[in-house]
């Protein structure tokens, strides 16, 4: 009896603990397939072929952004009902491909999140600091990586490495920040977040073919400057 | 001994079902994700019963890790595609905000997923996978809600979805 008395509390602890790493495991599944659905949903939203013989045009509208992003509820109805706790956010961007001196290099060419477009749309556990940064003239070019670093509330790179041929990009970002059952789990890890990419690239037109978001005000932050081919 | 055989063996069973669980959500997750892919490609398309949507899409890329029979899928076009996402789709789902697969409370509660069906939607729209496994439950009846009620008794529903919008170029030849 005094046994089990001693071992009942470790059994219980490990099988907690055991199920939050789990779950943990879980969570990023759904965070990473949500991120890829996200993009791979404002690409086909994106396409209008137009008439025979007309170019094909690839322009979102705020809208289509919209719907796309709210895939998240979707993916990961958890957070649409409330069943898990912790802090969200998704982050739509458009990549396009300039050369300077013959090599192309990526630039941001705009960037919305779900909040800026429905912000009734989104729950009390939306993290507000998860953004995309825009280029800057002193530094238009974004680094290429092949995973977006963890930790970091503002992205300042792009998943792109080893892209040989140039092709506009949208890119899907998603942050989690997952909250553990068993209370001090997170202090023995340190912060459970989850930050996933999907890049998708266009899915019709020639591969310089820009793929755009008219997002109406120019002047509401989700336009980034453009530079000019060198 | 036998004062502690009875806890010890449901803190066993009850381990295990915690594992037996996430496994099921985690399949299932592949599950749904398998469903949508093969309606983005246009492979399973327009109005069919959960199923032939089952069986014939997406038992054949699951059916060695899950037990097909026991899952039923929903799946369901965000309509109107000009005025809607899947927030407002969900949010105003009837009979409640999804996801709802069950009614009632306690070990009296029972699935509604006899009524699901499938609707691959159109080019372009929205579309909504739900899918629920009714799997065996161990030591689960002994929490409440963790169980719902069935002909062939208490089970333990796990409950995936994915959204995702159909590609616009399709040319669906039986838009549901």
């Amino acid at each position: 009896m005094l046994e089990f008395a001693i071992i009942a509390p470790v059994m219980v602890l490990m099988a907690t603990a055991g199920f939050d790493i789990t779950r943990a495991l879980i969570t990023w599944q759904e965070v990473d397939d949500a991120a890829e659905w996200a993009a791979m949903s404002a690409q086909s939203l994106a396409v209008n072929p137009g008439t025979p013989g007309s170019t094909p045009t690839t322009t979102l509208s705020p809208q289509q952004v919209t719907l796309a992003m709210t895939t998240i509820y979707g993916s990961i109805p958890q957070i649409f009902n409330g069943l898990w706790s912790g802090k969200y956010a998704i982050v739509m961007s458009g990549v396009q491909w300039y050369t300077i001196g013959g090599v192309y290099n990526p630039y941001l060419a705009w960037t919305t999140t779900l909040y800026q477009q429905a912000p009734s749309e989104t729950t009390a556990q939306w993290d507000g600091t998860f953004l995309r940064a825009c280029s800057t003239a002193t530094q238009p070019v974004l680094p290429q990586v092949t995973t977006v670093p963890d930790n970091v509330t503002v992205l300042q790179s792009v998943p792109t490495q080893n892209i040989s041929t140039a092709s506009t990009f949208l890119v899907v970002d998603i942050h989690y920040h997952f909250v553990p059952i068993l209370p001090g789990l997170d202090y023995l890890t340190g912060p459970i977040d989850f930050y996933t990419s999907f890049a998708f690239p266009n899915l019709i037109g020639p591969n310089t073919q820009v793929l755009t978001f008219d997002g109406g005000n120019l002047n509401d932050g989700w336009n980034c400057m453009v530079p000019q081919n060198t | 001994m036998a004062a502690v055989a009875i806890p010890f063996c449901m803190l066993m069973l009850g381990a295990f079902e915690v594992s037996y669980d996430s496994y099921m959500q985690s399949a299932m997750n592949f599950a749904v994700s398998e469903g949508s892919r093969q309606i983005w490609i246009g492979n399973a398309q327009g109005p069919m019963s959960s199923t032939n949507f089952v069986t014939n899409f997406v038992c054949p890329s699951v059916g060695f890790m899950i037990d097909c029979t026991l899952i039923t899928m929903r799946v369901s076009p965000v309509r109107p595609v000009t005025s809607n996402d899947f927030w407002q789709f969900m949010k105003n789902a009837s009979p409640g905000p999804l996801p709802y697969y069950s009614t009632g409370t306690g070990r009296s509660a029972s699935l509604t997923t006899n009524t699901w069906s499938v609707c691959t939607g159109g080019p372009g729209e929205g579309v909504l996978v739900e899918a629920v496994y009714a799997g065996p439950t161990f030591v689960g009846g002994f929490i409440p809600n963790f169980v719902v009620n069935t002909a062939s008794g208490l089970v333990h529903p796990t409950y995936a979805a994915q959204g995702f919008v159909n590609q616009t170029n399709f040319t669906t030849t039986s838009v549901c």
